[in-house]
């Protein structure tokens, strides 16, 4: 079944559109949240009913024409297993899964320091180009590590490259964000400047 | 740049900056792997089954026995009864022997390389097993088709 149709069968709150969306899409969420969460199968579970849920639920924030639905789940179950593993973090009673990326047990750690942050519109923007100018190899090391929260050896695997080489390029990657966000947030400023003396 | 903030910060980058298969590629090497490593197992299972082995061992050492000369076969007999008595001492040195030939230690390749060219002859079997009946189908297609010809020629004629 098309995108389409399932969308409109959603709209209609009809629970047809979800099964066609689970047939069509649920290993891909299954393994986007398997990359965040470990092998928590309830947790997993979990993370993919509330993606439906909430594509259910707020199916009219959903614009065609800016993303596909594939692109747009991606997003949903990629937040939700973020969140999820945020609140893994919070209930210290639970034990913290083993198989979760190095990336995400940082990211359990020292969470909660920025937890709840509103990013201004600018700074997405900015983020957004900076991102935008990076090349397909960079970017797709960016996604995957701090999109997907792979590891650096599944990222090797799936690049072909060695762990340590991933390592100095991501490393070497962020510097070059940074400073490229500095840049553009400067340009940013100063334009707006220019436009308030004259 | 921090990576938590970015971590939290490329959630609401744009979708169209998202459209990506990495994902689905993961899955599908995923897919392939498995397969492979089955591939390998069944293997594997197949080249170090001891069980196989012996039976394997035992049918050709009977067939060896039975295709050999009644005069040989009555020597063999006598040996055997003369090394009744010093068996327990063959029993120590046999045992010492297995354990310290180097072929006995790790993988035995000639052993390998046999499974892989049975391996081998299974699937090009099947392979032209497969052919032979595409053949036959097709032949019987043609067949069928000049069949029909004549038929649609002789109502053509009768008409």
């Amino acid at each position: 079944m098309k995108d389409e149709a399932i969308v409109s069968l959603i709209y209609e709150k009809d629970e047809l559109g979800l099964l066609k969306l689970a047939d069509k899409y649920e290993k891909l969420l299954i393994h986007i949240a398997a990359g965040i969460l470990g092998s928590r199968s309830r947790d997993i579970e979990e993370c993919v009913n509330d993606t439906y849920l909430k594509l259910w639920n707020h199916i009219e924030r959903y614009d065609m024409d800016k993303a596909s639905l594939k692109t747009y789940l991606k997003v949903i179950v990629r937040n939700t297993a973020i969140n999820k593993l945020r609140d893994l973090s919070k209930r210290e009673e639970r034990e913290l899964p083993e198989d979760i990326s190095d990336i995400a047990k940082y990211y359990i750690d020292q969470s909660q320091s920025v937890e709840g942050q509103i990013f201004s519109k600018e700074s997405m923007k900015h983020l957004n180009k900076v991102i935008s100018g990076l090349s397909e190899r960079d970017k797709e090391l960016v996604i995957r590590k701090y999109f997907y929260l792979q590891s650096s050896k599944e990222i090797a695997k799936a690049t072909k490259m060695t762990v340590t080489a991933i390592d100095s390029r991501i490393s070497r990657l962020r510097n070059k964000m940074k400073q490229e966000f500095l840049k553009e947030k400067e340009a940013c400023y100063c334009m707006q400047k220019g436009v308030i003396y004259e | 740049m921090n990576e938590i903030l970015l971590i939290n910060m490329i959630g609401e980058i744009e979708p169209s900056l998202l459209q990506d298969d990495y994902m689905e590629k993961d899955m599908k090497r995923g897919f392939l792997s498995f397969l492979f490593r089955l591939f390998k197992k069944t293997a594997s299972e197949i080249e170090y089954n001891p069980l196989n082995l012996n039976i394997f061992e035992e049918i050709r050492s009977v067939e060896e026995y039975d295709n050999q000369p009644e005069v040989t076969k009555t020597q063999e007999i006598r040996e055997k009864i003369s090394d009744i008595q010093p068996i327990e001492n063959k029993m120590e040195v046999s045992t010492e022997t297995v354990e310290s030939t180097p072929e006995n230690n790790g993988l035995s390749i000639s052993i390998f390389k046999k499974n892989v060219k049975t391996l081998i002859k299974i699937i090009s079997g099947i392979a032209a097993a497969f052919i032979l009946i595409i053949g036959i189908i097709v032949i019987l297609i043609m067949r069928h088709k000049s069949g029909t010809k004549l038929y649609e020629k002789k109502i053509q004629i009768i008409y």
